[in-house]
């Protein structure tokens, strides 16, 4: 099993490399980051052509490519995240500052959408056929087609504002109430998924032989669909939350929008509009890695589940 | 007891709370927090340094941090600030301020005539890029400063530690009101080296009512410094909150959880009733304008300009758009009626054909496509605003493309004449001679973001500044509004009416039409009722 | 595809709704010009925000700038429409082209190719998206650019993984040994047979770009006003929530309508090619 995870977190390495190229090239080799440099300058009072190249040397914008690249990855692994081009805020400061409320939005969503999903598949498996079978069905398919922040708005419009039952935006002094209807509108389109994946694990595992055997040695049908069926259907689930964690954590930005949370998410919509550059490669380079470790995690967490993919 | 006299003790007891609590209501009282709502474009810096008066929203926060020689009234003048007093030479050229003693920064100094010195010479320093140079702009030596032949401002003298004289190139009778700009606030030298420019902005220190205490996010929050040379403020904190719009800003209102918000004019249906709703109402001296760059493409045509002017429905827009709440610019001049002058300009209407026909004069039969940058956030002058107008421009044929760019941005490329067009609001001068600056050609790179530039206007606003008598200044000033009308280097959409909203528990809020965001903060209080008291 | 299976798909409801519900979206984008009472930049100030049935003029009411909702939403359907399916083909021939060089050429190209995919596919396909466009400028033709690159890997390893099983079939190793060139079996073999789940994965793909060119759009940073994106018409809604919130209810439903129509065809289309799968997209 030790060996297993280590294997996974060698593999990690490269992954992670990779991906820190990639960001780099993006936003840094790019013509477009000539404008950003230019507001930048603005900033500190520099609008001439001179002081624009003054201040690309003195930020070595102009060394190579690979000195650069090392330069970043150098800072990245001593923790330093750069200074914001627009506020000059330390970088992992603000991250710091900001990181706790998309995780704490990711996870609670997660929890609602594996639990809700849980509890729908579960039932919608046992009354197959019925109703809420349909009701599963239909939530799992709508719940991928609808815009996230639109059932965000919605939730706000009808929850918030007609019925005034929860706060409509903000996160002030971290109060939880703030968080349950972004993370419902985040967390709506894996209801349905989930659901949908536990109803057909379930009912697979239930036709199979030794739950037949299970239940004619007597073991009631509780007992049965706890230990074994359910149990099968976490492999599954494990899979869909890794698969769909990317679309999830990028998705934080568009609902930290739509609801005023000081959030990773938020921060690179505004360093977008504000052009600034080391926040933008901050906050994705943020929003990768939680999205990675996640997946890491999920690795992991299937060698424990299921001793057959261990490798 | 019994009970006759328990019934007795409790009515009374109530009585007494009562009166104490309307008396509360009465008095003003020490304490409590009162919550404020920034307009969505950010606030950068706390730095007097990188302030601009066209940002409102930043020189809002920087007047309760920072305090210059002189500050604004809500009558449009001047009244002492760290200067108690102050004489002005017969010729005008030389201004003598006598500084308060006992004034102290909110790092525990006095301040000195050097402080001012220092600050001054800071905003003016090539090297640090101060925005708002043309405060000292007129001050003898000042050039030399700038242009690195002198090491400090000849005409700034410290004449002794409460005596501060400047002494001015030519009379200018805008130097003491632009004196009262947040960029002109006196900062200690040693908080400055302490952090650095470029991390003074965020940890400011100044001579003000208010300091800051924590800015994380999208919270500013200031707390009272009790050393404040006016006294105490009678809040304990205040704070500055970034939402991320207007609704949001609305239901937070609503929710209690603020304590005061800009109505926006497309939503101020929904409070104008509401009584819990407390309506803070002024005529600003806020234009909001289409700019044009006037060096660019067709725009340096006076006709393809005039045309623009007569193509808008001003009174629709206003009327619908905005729900009568600022006043429309149709047939106006370039000035916000709150500055009284009547020059007898007859400004633009709406007609469609006369705008066609003007276009096919200037050579432009078909039209012709435009950018527009601004602020994607804000409904009345940021691209919001400019949306309602698209169809009367696509009706003429001409085609406008829409850029939404950060506010800090727009900034930028009007300064460096880097846009086609922009959309925004101007003002913040509390004088008509500070607003005309704008269309001096001198001004390209600081005031003037139209890059408009008529040597005739140029004259007429430098006489202007050397007329002492109000009459004929005012006639000079009529004057210059019916050229510049003529001209067109904007299109003026309307004349910003703005609607502060506070909550029923908020005492001490005044009219202050160069923006009722500049309020002085240390004269409000909050009672009993806030559930932030 | 067999006569035997065209039935099947006609039997699958699901299916059925999809296609029906795509063929209606496709007809209004073609001829929204036609259906719709107003051109979509038209407005006339004096009308604006009228309610849903307020007006006879306006079946659905009237956005801040007194532009008719009904024609803005028809129109709308063109936008999405044209980046869904361009940004997905761009995505599939990207994707496919690497995913069968990977599988077919085997060893350093499938290392490489596969590397890189991995990494990409650490990048959320909005984050990524969001970058480009910041780097790019908002506008509706960088957003066909930064949605049709950045969403490739899944059509990739797809098709990587059917071109390696055809490989192993009969009748390639026998045209291998009697010494087919590599082209032939490429064009003769190997594409027809990976190209129908090929197409599949990239139909699937198109109710996601829509999504996607949906939320840049809503951040202001996809197509920008006065085009009728219905992401773009949802942002601006945000500051009528009060007063005015079908603003923001029927661009949503639009949205709705459209992604789900695609996501029911993909799952149909994918049901015919491949019947075992019962896993969910992606």
């Amino acid at each position: 099993m030790l060996v297993f995870i280590i294997r996974r977190l060698l593999a990690f390495i490269p992954t992670i490399i990779a991906v820190t190229l990639i960001i780099f090239v993006v936003l840094s080799l790019l013509p477009g980051d000539a404008a950003f440099v230019r507001a930048a300058g603005f900033k500190r009072g520099v609008a001439n052509t001179e002081g624009i190249e003054q201040l690309r040397e003195e930020w070595g914008l102009n060394d190579p490519a690979y000195v650069r690249y090392f330069r970043f990855v150098g800072g990245l692994l001593r923790g330093d995240l750069g200074t914001s081009y627009r506020t000059d805020e330390v970088l992992s400061e603000l991250i710091k500052e900001r990181l706790p409320v998309t995780l704490k939005l990711a996870g609670i969503s997660i929890l609602l959408a594996v639990v809700g999903g849980l509890t729908l598949g579960y039932l919608a498996a046992i009354h197959r056929g019925t109703i809420i079978d349909l009701v599963c069905m239909v939530t799992a398919i709508v719940g991928v087609s609808v815009p996230e922040f639109w059932v965000g708005l919605m939730l706000m419009l009808v929850v918030a504002v007609n019925w005034g039952l929860l706060p409509t935006s903000g996160y002030s002094a971290g109060n939880i109430l703030f968080l349950i209807l972004p993370s419902l509108a985040l967390g709506f389109r894996y209801i349905g998924l989930i659901a949908r994946v536990t109803r057909s694990s379930m009912l697979d595992v239930a036709s199979q032989d030794y739950v037949r055997t299970a239940l004619s040695k007597g073991l009631s049908l509780c007992r049965v669909r706890g230990k074994h069926i359910f149990r099968n259907a976490l492999v599954p689930i494990l899979t869909i939350v890794g698969l769909e964690s990317g679309w999830l954590f990028a998705n934080t930005v568009v609902i930290e929008e739509v609801f005023g949370l000081p959030g990773i998410g938020r921060l690179l919509v505004v360093s977008i509009l504000g052009r600034d550059i080391p926040a933008m490669q901050a906050a994705i380079l943020v929003m990768v890695f939680a999205f990675l470790i996640l997946n890491l995690a999920i690795d992991v967490g299937y060698g424990f589940l299921d001793p057959r993919i261990r490798y | 007891m019994t009970r006759s006299s328990l019934a007795v003790v409790l009515i009374l007891g109530m009585l007494a709370a009562s009166f104490v609590v309307g008396v509360g209501q009465d008095q003003p009282r020490y304490g409590g927090t009162f919550v404020n709502m920034i307009n969505p474009s950010e606030v950068i810096t706390l730095d007097p340094l990188r302030s601009s008066i066209t940002d409102a929203e930043t020189g809002s926060v920087i007047m309760q941090v920072h305090r210059g020689l002189v500050r604004w009234t809500p009558e449009l003048s001047v009244e002492p600030a760290l200067a108690e007093s102050w004489e002005i030479s017969e010729d005008g050229t030389v201004y003598t301020f006598h500084l308060r003693h006992g004034a102290s920064f909110q790092n525990g100094r006095e301040v000195i005539a050097q402080d001012c010195k220092y600050s001054f010479e800071r905003l003016m320093d090539p090297n640090r890029g101060g925005i708002s140079v043309y405060i000292f702009g007129n001050v003898v030596g000042a050039d030399e400063f700038r242009n690195g032949e002198a090491e400090s401002i000849a005409g700034i003298k410290v004449v002794d530690n409460y005596t501060l004289r400047i002494t001015l190139k030519g009379m200018d009778l805008t130097f003491l009101t632009t004196l009262g700009e947040p960029g002109a606030g006196v900062v200690p030298s040693e908080a400055v080296e302490a952090v650095g420019d470029g991390q003074f902005g965020r940890n400011p220190v100044g001579a003000g009512p208010f300091m800051l205490e924590s800015w994380r996010g999208d919270t500013i929050t200031l707390k009272a410094f009790e050393e404040y040379y006016g006294g105490r403020p009678y809040l304990d904190t205040l704070v500055f909150r970034r939402l991320s719009d207007y609704p949001a800003a609305g239901a937070a209102f609503q929710a209690r959880e603020i304590d005061a918000f800009l109505s926006n004019p497309t939503n101020y249906p929904r409070w104008q009733n509401d009584p819990n709703f407390q309506e803070l109402k002024v005529a600003e001296l806020w234009t909001r304008h289409l700019g044009f760059n006037n060096e660019w493409g067709p725009f340096q045509d006076k006709r393809v300009r005039q045309a623009l002017n007569y193509a808008i429905d001003r009174d629709a827009y206003v009327g619908v758009y905005l729900n009568n709440v600022p006043i429309s610019a149709t047939g106006a001049g370039i000035f916000p009626p709150g500055f009284n002058i009547s020059s007898g300009v007859s400004g633009y209407y709406y007609s469609p054909s006369k705008a066609k026909e003007l276009l096919a004069e200037a050579g432009y039969p078909d039209g012709f496509t435009f950018s527009v940058v601004g602020d994607p956030t804000a409904a009345t002058w940021g691209i919001p605003a400019i949306e309602p107008l698209l169809p009367y421009f696509e009706a003429i044929g001409v085609h406008c493309k829409l850029v939404p760019t950060e506010y800090g941005t727009v900034e930028m490329d009007a300064l460096t004449g880097n846009y086609e067009s922009y959309v925004d609001s101007h003002g913040g001068e509390p004088i008509a001679l500070q607003f005309v600056q704008r269309f001096h050609s001198k001004n390209f790179g600081a005031t003037n973001w139209l890059r408009y530039s008529n040597p005739v206007v140029d004259a007429l606003i430098d006489e202007a500044v050397l007329t002492v008598d109000d009459v004929e200044r005012t006639e000079l000033l009529g004057e210059i509004e019916r050229i510049v009308t003529d001209d067109a280097p904007w299109i003026a959409i309307n004349f910003s009416t703005v609607i502060f909203g506070t909550q029923v528990w908020i005492h001490g809020m005044q009219q202050m039409p160069i923006d009722l965001k500049y309020q002085q903060y240390e004269k409000v209080w909050v009672d009993e009722r806030s559930p932030r008291a | 595809m067999s006569h035997k299976s065209l039935k099947r798909f006609w039997r699958k409801k699901n299916a059925v709704i999809g296609a029906t519900l795509v063929i209606l979206v496709c007809f209004i984008a073609v001829f929204a010009p036609l259906l719709s009472p107003y051109h979509y930049a038209h407005g006339d100030l004096n009308d604006a925000l009228l309610g849903i049935g307020e007006d006879s003029r306006y079946l659905l009411g009237t956005d801040h700038c007194g532009r008719d909702m009904l024609s803005r939403l028809l129109y709308g359907a063109r936008i999405s429409l044209l980046v869904g399916i361009v940004a997905q083909l761009a995505n599939t021939v990207i994707g496919g082209v690497l995913g069968i060089v990977a599988g077919f050429f085997g060893r350093v190209w499938d290392d490489v190719i596969m590397f890189v995919t991995n990494a990409t596919l650490s990048i959320p396909v909005l984050i990524f998206a969001l970058a480009l466009m910041a780097l790019l400028g908002p506008g509706l033709h960088n957003l066909f650019i930064a949605l049709g690159i950045t969403n490739w890997c899944g059509t990739c390893r797809l098709a990587r993984s059917k071109t390696l099983s055809i490989k192993e079939e009969n009748y390639v190793e026998a045209a291998k040994a009697i010494g087919c060139s590599r082209i032939r079996i490429l064009s003769k073999y190997i594409l027809p047979n990976a190209i129908a789940p090929i197409l599949v994965i990239g139909t699937l793909g198109i109710g996601d770009a829509i999504l996607i060119a949906a939320s840049l759009g809503f951040l202001g940073l996809g197509a920008q006003p006065p085009l009728p994106e219905w992401g773009t018409m949802l942002n601006a809604g945000r500051n009528y929530f009060y007063n005015a919130p079908w603003l923001s209810v029927l661009p949503g439903i639009a949205i709705l309508i459209t992604v789900l129509g695609f996501n029911l065809l993909g799952d149909g289309l994918r049901d015919l090619i491949d019947p075992n799968t019962k896993t969910l997209k992606k």
